[in-house]
């Protein structure tokens, strides 16, 4: 009830009738307006606070990624330490390894110079000329020469 | 009175709606002021905001040796800071301190009366381990900050730190962030000459300048044909150095036997590869821990004696006056000079290091006597214009532009020079009156062992980044001498080498070298008590793989270079030919 003694609807009613069709349409005008900036407004600032959003979270995962990338560093820095040349020659030592001096080498006169050459050249080599290739076989024998060989210089130190 | 009926409403609700809609612009207008206009400004306040935090640190570029094993790398280590307000609100602060301050290794009322103050933040503990880092922050508690902060690691320890160089932090000063002190700066060796490499622009802080200059000089050698930007949008690159952690190793190693052995003040070993300029190690003696640098004392040691301290060589530099010799055609092998045991050059005597006469000579047996007088006969018959020539041909006197920091010129005097005197053409020519870096004279070395060649020095052999390298090239520094003249020098050097310096031979290989034993300047005179045992020399000697120089500093029981510093020479070379499965040349 309002203070004159009429309803809110009756107030409304009457204030609506009271406007005429030129005021109605004009509030009208006006409510569209506001609607339309309203939802302007309304979808700017939902897409401006979308692109903050996705910023944060592009900067979560980078520091996510950077901090993943620190804690490898740690750890290779952590392998890095317990491979370190210092260490495996102290612990060699210790399992009874002794740092080489002098290599014997052995001159193999027949060595089947299987060549450095490219993947092609030594396809080539082996569709044109099979005699020319090292073949299972070949490779046996001189094995076995070497190994032969091998035995000879333990037992008399002579290559 | 019905008129007041009907109009009084109407006020209401326009002025409803214009409450409303003011609210709304309001509203609006403060949405749009914080996320348009002023966007900046706040996303700053969140950067910045003083507790410590902030975007997590740029990681600095590792550098590797050859095999890929990390010599230098970004560990974890934090930083603590406080919001004082923040813990008053949620936490008894004396609790918290008490819980703090064993962990972070200060007094209790220490940290209390830091969390009593009223300052927006304290900073608490600039450095703490990884391990108590990630403990405090488990507490989780509102207002205690615990923000990473890099730390260089070296994880061989002391293996190469001259060469690799240190990374400084300076310590914040009040109010700083992270963000506030850009100082982190590479200093000296690797570190200090490629910072512009491996530190973000942010970290260079003062040094950026200087930095930017060593990527332009290091861009025009021409070495390197790639552009740094490409590089470096990559991300941190990391080196790879031509260094061999095994060959590093060796040569540590058995300097450090030398020198206990002879109770030397310290010494430097260089190995390099003489057909391309690489580096393969380069050690020096007393060293120092990089992740302790601040320890060394004194500072001095802090600098690489492999490029930036200077000595005089003495008779290892007579190879550089045969060289000359040889090159120019002024002396053959058969030629015979006659030794007096004295010679006077610009009104000064000059003597041999046994002060004997040992008559007629010739320029291989001279070598191998190590006969000052006849490298004085040689250099004066060269003439000053000749000579000169010959030695900054060699690299004297003149930076040899290897990529380290603090690389010095030496000291060679020319006769445009008020300071040189007559007399100094003559002990020039035994390696005294001059000085010269170890680098400088195991280039040299390396010239005569490639055939004439000189290739410029380097120790990075190629940049990492994102799964892609970019490989430094070698570059030819100059011919310094004709083949010819290079092969006869060698033959000499074989030969002073076994006869001169028999302790430096590796049985099986053919060696070439010569071995030096230096006075040491003092104002007024030489040292009469202290030498440099020096030894310079290359294996196998007809198809050389390496050079190596020993210069082991202030010997005590025996001054000689032949006695001292050659057998380290041997020491290194036998266990190298191993390594590199280089067979034997000879019987």
């Amino acid at each position: 009830m309002t203070k004159n003694g009429g309803s809110i609807f009756t107030d409304i009613s009457s204030q609506s009738h009271s406007l005429g069709p030129m005021n109605l349409r004009r509030a009208l005008r006006w409510l569209v307006l506001v609607v339309i900036a309203g939802l302007v407004g309304w979808v700017y600032l939902s897409q401006a606070s979308r692109v903050a959003e996705t910023e944060h979270h592009i900067r979560e995962l980078r520091q996510q990624r950077d901090e993943l990338q620190r804690q490898n560093d740690q750890l290779t820095y952590d392998v890095g330490r317990l491979a370190s040349v210092e260490r495996l020659t102290r612990r060699a030592r210790e399992l009874g390894y002794v740092a080489v001096w002098q290599a014997r080498f052995v001159a193999v006169p027949s060595y089947p110079t299987l060549d450095d050459g490219t993947p092609s050249e030594t396809t080539a080599l082996s569709q044109d000329d099979p005699a020319g290739r090292a073949t299972p076989s070949a490779v046996a024998g001189w094995w076995q020469a070497v190994a032969d060989q091998f035995e000879v210089w333990t037992q008399t130190g002579e290559p | 009175m019905a008129a007041s009926t009907y109009t009084w409403p109407k006020y209401r609700l326009l002025l409803l709606a214009a409450v409303m809609v003011g609210f709304g612009l309001i509203l609006t207008w403060q949405l749009v002021r914080w996320q348009v206009i002023e966007r900046d400004r706040f996303v700053d306040i969140v950067i910045n905001r003083p507790t410590g935090y902030g975007e997590t640190p740029p990681r600095r570029g590792r550098i590797l040796d050859r095999q890929g094993h990390p010599l230098a790398i970004d560990t974890i280590e934090y930083q603590i800071t406080a919001t004082p307000e923040w813990i008053r609100q949620t936490e008894n602060i004396t609790r918290v301190a008490n819980h703090l301050a064993p962990l972070l290794d200060l007094p209790a009322e220490e940290v209390l009366s830091q969390l009593s103050s009223d300052a927006p933040w304290v900073l608490l503990r600039h450095h703490v381990s990884k391990e108590t880092g990630e403990a405090i922050r488990e507490w989780n508690t509102f207002g205690l900050h615990v923000s990473p902060l890099p730390r260089r690691g070296y994880p061989e320890g002391i293996l190469a730190a001259h060469l690799l160089g240190f990374v400084a932090e300076p310590e914040p000063q009040d109010g700083q962030t992270f963000q506030g002190f850009q100082g982190f700066r590479g200093f000296s060796g690797v570190e200090g000459y490629y910072d512009w490499l491996l530190a973000s622009p942010t970290r260079l802080g003062a040094g950026h300048g200087e930095a930017m200059d060593t990527q332009a000089s290091f861009v025009a050698t021409g070495a390197f044909p790639f552009d740094p930007a490409e590089i470096k949008a990559e991300g941190r690159p990391d080196l790879i150095l031509t260094i061999e952690r095994m060959i590093q190793h060796i040569a540590e190693q058995e300097l450090e036997a030398a020198i206990g052995q002879h109770q030397a003040d310290g010494g430097t070993v260089i190995v390099m590869d003489p057909r391309n300029g690489a580096i393969l190690a380069m050690a020096s003696r007393p060293a120092f821990d990089p992740e302790r640098y601040i320890e060394a004392s004194p500072p001095q040691r802090l600098a690489n004696p492999a490029t930036t301290w200077d000595y005089e060589p003495g008779s290892v530099f007579k190879i550089v006056t045969v060289a000359a010799a040889l090159d120019s055609g002024m002396v053959s092998l058969d030629r015979i000079f006659e030794d007096k045991g004295v010679i006077e050059v610009g009104g000064q005597q000059m003597y041999n290091s046994d002060r004997l006469a040992h008559g007629s000579v010739t320029i291989t047996e001279a070598m191998v006597l190590s006969l000052n007088t006849v490298m004085a006969q040689i250099s004066t018959e060269l003439e000053a214009k000749r000579f000169y020539a010959y030695i900054q041909r060699f690299g004297f006197g003149r930076r040899t532009g290897v990529d380290l920091a603090g690389e010095s010129e030496g000291q060679l005097k020319l006769p445009v020079d008020a300071t040189w005197h007559e007399s100094d053409l003559g002990t020039n020519a035994f390696g005294q009156g001059l000085a010269v870096t170890p680098l400088q004279m195991a280039c040299a070395a390396a010239a005569i062992a490639n055939r004439g060649t000189m290739m410029s020095p380097y120790v990075l052999a190629e940049v990492a980044s994102a799964g892609q390298t970019w490989p430094r090239h070698p570059t030819v520094a100059r011919q310094v001498m004709t083949p010819k003249a290079a092969e006869q020098l060698t033959a000499i050097l074989i030969q002073a080498a076994e006869e001169g310096a028999p302790k430096s031979v590796v049985p099986g290989y053919t060696i070439a070298g010569k071995s030096g034993t230096a006075q040491i300047p003092i104002p007024g005179g030489y040292d009469p008590q202290a030498t440099i045992a020096s030894f310079v020399g290359f294996a196998p000697a007809q198809d050389p793989r390496f050079v190596i120089l020993v210069k082991v500093d202030r010997p005590r029981d025996t001054p000689w270079g032949a006695a001292v510093a050659a057998p380290v020479f041997r020491n290194i070379a036998q266990r190298l030919l191993v390594m590199m499965d280089i067979p034997p040349d000879r019987e």
